[in-house]
């Protein structure tokens, strides 16, 4: 375990709420400035609704909500490996809901469309798409090139 | 258009010199091809490459590839499309291929440095508009848009790097990896080539190719050995000797240093190349034939 996970274990969910919230405000203050802390704001919010989502069911309002959150935080921190992993065990979970889905799935679309916009060629190859799928595989990969991915 | 990386793990193995030879080579013998330096840190393909003294007629203003990356990471709108960015590069009257180079930039300059500062900065501070996998396959497919060439011949950054790992990875649809007989050089090209060949792949790829070049091999010395320990770990393995003759030619002019030489650069050049290289560049990249007859 390490040091984060054992000091999120001793916080209580109502706690990790209220993190969440203040994590979440700063990180779009940030981003409305467009400070370059943004991205570690967002993976701060990754950290607590990682763990919400560990300590709520997915058919619980807050568990659906913590689920999303961790994806969609995951994206807005340019961590799209982690919003892979992290989309891949909520969608096997049977109990989460469809609406729940759909809103990870839609999260991963307007992220690929802010990308195609910005990578426009690239767009027209169709490997954008192929991009997302690399990137979950060279996260378990012993690359030779760690940082590449 | 296949994307060829040329790949060392040390430097100082003729890379650099061998994608100029055979980028001019396969552009002579008709094919068109684009020449695309991504040793970004210690670029030197322009030197080898574009005429000396059109690269000096505007020092500092030589935009290149760390340009191209950073208007992409940054949606900034483009100075200059890739056509004005890369070098036509002249070739021999009726010859029937094309060559362009796109250079990292205008290195050695205080400017290029900036600039590949700022695209470091740019890839730590926001990874959420896309990072340098985004940016360098945008690159890949802006070049097989706007010039549909037959070859990209990239040279690669030695050793471990980010870029490195891309240009051989999902850049490239092969990779020439050249070594020394060094033990160093031959032990960290066997590790990467491990690598690469067990390296995730975009799913409309093929397998990627791995050729190894075994270079600066002087007489006597036992390169056989060294292909031995390579050669299961590729699709090819050659051996190029070290020219003593080529080499005090490129006291002046390094163009010979393969023992490839330009007898009078752009004014009906023949190109003078040793038997091996010859060999191993026409059996690498099959030539088409020009003549109907």
């Amino acid at each position: 375990m390490t040091k984060t996970d054992s000091i999120l274990a001793g916080l209580t969910e109502d706690e990790l709420d209220t993190l969440v919230s203040i994590a979440i405000r700063r990180a779009e203050i940030l981003d409305e400035t467009q400070s370059p802390g943004a991205n570690d704001a967002w993976s701060e919010v990754v950290v607590y609704e990682e763990r919400l989502a560990a300590l709520t069911r997915p058919d619980d309002v807050p568990g659906g909500v913590a689920r999303v959150g961790a994806v969609t935080a995951a994206l807005a921190a340019g961590r799209r490996s982690d919003a892979s992993r992290l989309a891949s065990r909520y969608l096997a979970e049977e109990a989460f809901p469809s609406e729940r889905r759909e809103a990870i799935q839609r999260a991963f679309q307007e992220d690929q469309a802010r990308l195609a916009q910005r990578f426009p060629a690239l767009a027209k190859t169709g490997r954008l798409a192929e991009l997302a799928v690399w990137r979950a595989s060279t996260s378990t990969h012993l690359h030779v090139f760690p940082r590449a991915a | 258009m296949e994307t060829v990386a040329f790949y060392s793990y040390k430097g100082g193995v003729g890379r650099t010199l061998l994608v100029a030879n055979t980028a001019q080579f396969l552009a002579m013998a008709g094919r068109r091809v684009v020449a695309l330096d991504l040793d970004l840190e210690a670029p030197g393909l322009h030197q080898k490459l574009a005429n000396p003294s059109a690269l000096r007629a505007e020092p500092g203003e030589l935009r290149g590839a760390v340009d191209a990356l950073l208007e992409a990471l940054e949606g900034e709108p483009r100075k200059q499309s890739l056509q004005q960015i890369a070098i036509e590069i002249a070739l021999p009257a009726g010859t029937g291929g094309s060559l362009l180079l796109i250079p990292a930039g205008s290195a050695p300059s205080h400017a290029y440095w900036a600039a590949l500062e700022r695209l470091n900065g740019s890839l730590r501070s926001n990874p959420r508009n896309g990072g340098l996998p985004e940016a360098i396959l945008e690159l890949q497919a802006q070049i097989a848009e706007k010039f549909a060439p037959d070859l990209l011949l990239i040279d690669s950054h030695p050793g471990i790097t980010e870029l490195g790992g891309l240009a051989t990875s999902i850049l490239a649809d092969r990779v020439v990896c050249l070594t020394t007989t060094a033990p160093e050089s031959v032990e960290g090209t066997r590790v990467v080539a491990e690598a690469l060949r067990s390296a995730p792949r975009l799913s409309s790829q093929q397998p990627l190719r791995i050729d190894f070049l075994v270079t600066r091999v002087m007489p006597g010395w036992l390169a056989s050995n060294v292909s031995r320990l390579l050669e299961d770990l590729g699709d090819s393995v050659a051996v190029l000797p070290h020219n003593d003759a080529a080499n005090e030619a490129s006291a002046l002019s390094s163009w010979a240093e393969w023992g490839w030489a330009w007898e009078g650069l752009g004014a009906g050049a023949e190109l003078r190349l040793l038997p091996t290289t010859l060999r191993w560049v026409t059996e690498s990249f099959p030539v088409r034939n020009q003549d109907p007859d």
